[in-house]
Order: C-alpha cells, then structure tokens, then sequence
C-alpha cells in the first residue's frame, strides 16, 4: 500500500518532516499531490505537498513525502517572467484531466545557489499542476526557447515590494504548527 | 538497437500508429518528422537530460539553503503578498 492510500486510511492526515528532523507537520490526505511518473530524475518520488512559509516569499517548497528530506525550492514563474507562456501540450493536458484553465497551477522550480545573486529558475521543465484533481507533472517545453536556468535576482528586485496586510492563508497555520512543533 | 537505413522523404513506422519520417539531411544534421497520437510526447533527448540535471541541482536536502534563502531574502521580500499559487491553495482550503 503506498503512503497515501495509507494516509487516506488513517484519518486522513499524516506527518512529514518539512523542514529538519526536528519538525513534524500533519499533511491532510487532500493536499497530497500526485506524480505519477515523479519528476525527471527523481522518478521514484511520487507524492509531493506544497509549503509556504511567510519569511520566505515569494518562494514556496514542494517537499516529497518520501524521502522526507526531499524538497525543491519553488516560485510562481509568472511573477518573475511576466511573458512567459508555457504550452503544455495536448498529451500533458490529458495525463493531468485539465479541462478548465482555472485547475491549472504553474510552477517553477528554483536553483539555489551559493550566492544568491545566480538562483535561477527552471522555465523550460514547469511543473504542471491540476488543483483539483491533486496530480501533478513536471513537463517539457522543447520548442519553446525558454531556458533552464532562468536568473531571477533581478527580477525580484525590480519589483516594488508593497507591504500589505498578510492574507489569511493555509499558510500560516503551517507556520504555526511550526511553531507549536518547535 | 534495430538499425535501418533512410533516405530523405523515406518513413519508418514504430508500431501502428507513430510515424518518423526523415524529411532532410543537410551535413550532419537530419530533419525529422513525427506523426503521433497525441498522448505521445516527444521531445529532444539533451532537452530532458538537461531538466534531469538541474532538478538534482535544485534539490534542497535539510535546512541549509532554506536559512540562506531567508538571510538573503531579508527585509527584500518577506513582506511580499504572495501570488495566485496562494490564492489558489487558499481556495482549494476552502
């Protein structure tokens, strides 16, 4: 039995460590996302849950169930390449169920780098996400020029940083539940 | 490996319904066309390989880059009333 038919069974939450051992979060079966086919050289890794945490916007992590210390570094590729127009294909379109613009979620995975000027993002390889039906796949947009390493630091500072008022989010009760944890 | 030999305008059928058909050569490069169901996806190899490489870059094992990440960001872009990835995850809370 796979780890989310087990969650399902139980309850329907269960506990990962996001961040370091020292932390647990409960994870609800629902906001478990499925990747059948894992990602491109993490074929095995199947099962991903989405984590933001306020200090560090606009990036957010998907994190695998297992292995649990598997988490990539993620950002709304939207925000930091306003052009950007990914085709995700008609063979993606039907492994995803995408029926409805409104069901898809487009993600980029970000490089981390030592100096944090270079982090770039990956435009060519998005992460493909039907909200509704929880399945997810990251596609490949050959034909498209866009780049894997996209550089973002510019990107991000050129934009005017407008204090607003925190939204009441899910994220928040992740960060207290970090919190409470700690 | 099966090995058959193609010259231009020629097709070579893989299976029923998946057709590669060799549409030029020029030097060392050929011309390809693929005719496929649309649940086929296809792409170039050095085009996977390279998303391959950069998710294993991209993976972030502990917290390391996580307290970089947050040192750099700073007073930058904590702040930063997040995207439409929030909203939605907002909504599918709801």
């Amino acid at each position: 039995m796979d780890t989310y038919s087990k969650a399902q069974k139980s309850s329907g939450s269960m506990t990962i460590n996001p961040y370091s051992r020292l932390v647990s979060l409960p994870v609800h079966s629902e906001n478990i996302f499925h990747f059948p086919e894992g990602l491109p050289a993490f074929e095995n890794v199947k099962e991903f849950v989405f984590l933001c945490k306020s200090d560090t916007r606009p990036f957010f992590f998907m994190h695998a169930l297992n292995p649990p210390d598997l988490a990539f570094v993620c950002v709304d590729p939207f925000m930091i390449c306003p052009d950007y127009r990914p085709r995700i294909g008609e063979a993606d379109a039907k492994f995803l169920h995408l029926e409805r613009p409104e069901d898809t979620l487009i993600i980029s995975i970000v490089t981390v780098t030592k100096d944090m000027h270079n982090i770039t993002a990956n435009l060519q390889g998005p992460v493909v996400v039907n909200i509704q039906a929880c399945i997810g796949k990251q596609i490949i947009c050959d034909g498209q020029n866009y780049p894997v390493r996209y550089r973002i630091w510019d990107a991000l500072s050129k934009m005017n940083v407008a204090e607003e008022a925190r939204p009441e989010s899910s994220e928040q009760e992740v960060e207290a539940a970090v919190r409470k944890a700690n | 490996m099966l090995v058959l030999t193609r010259k231009s305008d020629e097709s070579v059928m893989v299976g029923s319904n998946i057709e590669i058909k060799v549409l030029g050569i020029r030097g060392d490069q050929v011309s390809l066309g693929f005719t496929a169901p649309h649940e086929i996806s296809i792409y170039r190899k050095e085009v996977y390989e390279a998303i391959q490489k950069e998710n294993i870059q991209a993976v972030k094992r502990g917290e390391g880059e996580l307290e970089k990440l947050k040192n750099s960001l700073g007073q930058h872009f904590a702040r930063r009333k997040t995207d439409h990835t929030n909203e939605r995850r907002d909504e599918q809370a709801n």
